[in-house]
């Protein structure tokens, strides 16, 4: 796996992994950066602060504005990583200064990495679960 | 990524920071995506409109542009906003209006059309081909399978943008190679009304999650049409469907992979239960076509008036409300004690604790409104929304 960094800054936090794709718009609360959705294995966690993993992204144009404003209100994610960017995703990202990378593999959407340390090693562009 | 000597300009900010601003963010997005160059766009829609949903930092990015002198450089468009602009409808929390109208001058002051719809199709067509930096996800999905225009799922800032320089980045959907279907879906079903439109697209869309399907599927109206892709641009990451019969491009769907969707996939969309009824029923996510509203009247004249206690509401653009008026349609839907509201829907609108129970046709609606507002929603089809509607309840 070679992460593609799309968005440049620092990928190193603790690990948050959902296991299906987010929509910003509706999962996700702008001004707590609370999970919303129900269904989702990190509902009623806090994205803030945390290296998001997930598959991608999914639904409404608005989560690029939701992204914004959870960069705004001080409770974005301290990255972003994805399997496949959209550009829904990469404009939120790109507005709110949310580092973000693609390229990720199945196996790190795994819920045994949540909670852990993780980086991207810039030499080998990896993901290093520590 | 390959500029021209005009868009080099406009990079370098010649033309002013604001035009400067939205080229990169679109090379950026473009670069990311895999684009070498630009290509002109001739609409633009822009999505994430309601302060509801963008807060302060929305409409602070917007009041932003609008100082700075931004201009549309081609015809652009408005998704709903928090309310109705033509009547009072929804208590508004303190302040709500204000930041609101804020919201729309700024978009005004850019020179967009203050159309206020999710359906921008409805106000002006585009042609087959067109390319458009559209949001909105079931106007992008509508715009790509119904009308061969050619719209990636922007983000809503990047529409506004996009809007700005007339262009967007030539990736995605935009590009021939890019339109082709990844997976066949076969749809078991002998006729698909409004209502299994909504579950089947939410059941597609949490299926196929991204990529292009190509689905077989019998019977299927407009109206339906409108529902089902929408309810997949929700649940899924979908911009373009191929639809059998209805989407015109040419596919080739040799040694794709297959799946089959029957009635067994979603039990509770086909037994209708009513359970303890609802205090709000509405039709019109996506915004409610001419034909919807003549649907409904002709169900409103065989089950009779809304009863007392539940309201119904039919959420459309300001334009097919004119068209409606003008037919009598409008007037005899009123009659019949529905309530017809324009420039918003129960998505986009702070409705709060308003509704605790909602009943919809609409897949998309089902997707969010729980989310958003903690309604419990059950979707029905709208025929089935008018006869229950009109039943009195029994305490």
């Amino acid at each position: 796996m070679t992460l593609k960094r799309i968005v440049e800054g620092n990928f190193d936090s603790e690990a948050l992994v959902s296991l299906t794709p987010i929509s910003f718009f509706g999962d996700i609360d702008p001004n707590t950066g609370v999970v919303k959705d129900q269904n989702s294995n990190i509902f009623g966690k806090s994205v803030k602060g945390k290296l998001l993993i997930l598959p991608g992204t999914r639904g409404s144009t608005v989560g690029s504005y939701v992204l914004y404003a959870l960069a705004k209100n001080g409770v974005a994610p301290s990255g972003i990583i994805v399997k496949t960017a959209e550009p829904i995703l990469i404009v939120g990202c790109i507005l709110g200064n949310i580092p973000l990378a693609s390229g990720l593999t199945d196996n790190y959407i795994d819920e045994k990495i949540s909670g852990k340390s993780v980086f991207l090693d810039s030499e080998t562009a990896e993901l290093v679960v520590r | 990524m390959y500029l021209t000597k005009d868009e080099e300009k406009i990079f370098n900010g010649e033309r002013g920071e604001v035009y400067q601003k939205a080229i990169k963010v679109i090379v950026k997005v473009g670069e990311a995506l895999g684009a070498e160059r630009l290509i002109d766009i001739s609409s633009a829609h822009a999505s994430g409109l309601s302060y509801n949903n963008i807060g302060d930092p929305g409409l602070e990015f917007l009041e932003d542009l609008a100082r700075k002198g931004a201009k549309a450089a081609v015809q652009a468009t408005l998704n709903p906003i928090g309310y109705d602009t033509t009547k009072q409808v929804i208590p508004l929390p303190q302040g709500f209006a204000e930041k609101q109208l804020r919201i729309i001058n700024a978009f005004r002051s850019m020179g967009f059309n203050i159309t206020l719809s999710c359906t921008p199709y409805y106000f002006k067509m585009p042609n087959f081909g067109e390319h458009l930096a559209w949001g909105e996800s079931s106007a992008v999905i509508y715009a790509n399978t119904a009308i061969g225009a050619r719209t990636n799922r922007e983000g809503g800032p990047l529409s506004v943008l996009a809007a700005l320089i007339g262009k967007t980045y030539y990736a995605g959907l935009h590009v021939d190679e890019q339109r082709k279907p990844s997976i066949v879906v076969d749809v078991k079903l002998d006729g698909v009304t409004d209502s299994t439109a909504g579950w089947l697209g939410l059941k597609i869309g949490e299926t196929v999650k991204e990529g292009i399907p190509y689905i077989r599927v019998k019977n299927l109206s407009d109206s339906a049409l409108r529902i089902m892709l929408a309810a997949m641009a929700a649940s899924g990451s979908i911009g373009m469907a191929f639809v059998e019969g209805i989407t015109k491009e040419h596919a080739d769907i040799s040694g794709l992979e297959r799946i089959e969707i029957n009635a067994d996939d979603f039990p509770g969309a086909l037994s209708a239960a009513t359970g303890e009824g609802s205090d709000l029923y509405f039709i019109g996510c996506p915004h409610a076509s001419i034909e919807d509203m003549r649907d409904l009247l002709s169900y409103f004249d065989k089950y009779g008036h809304v009863a007392r206690g539940k309201r119904f509401w039919i959420t459309t653009g300001s334009n097919v409300y004119k068209e409606a008026a003008e037919k009598g349609i409008a007037d005899q839907l009123l009659g019949h004690g529905a309530e017809i509201i324009v420039d918003t829907c129960p998505v986009v609108a702070p409705l709060g604790g308003m509704f605790k129970r909602i009943a919809t046709n609409s897949g998309k609606s089902f997707f969010y409104l729980s989310k958003v507002h903690g309604s419990t929603v059950r979707i029905m089809s709208s025929e089935m929304l008018v006869k229950e509607a009109s039943e009195e309840v029994v305490t």
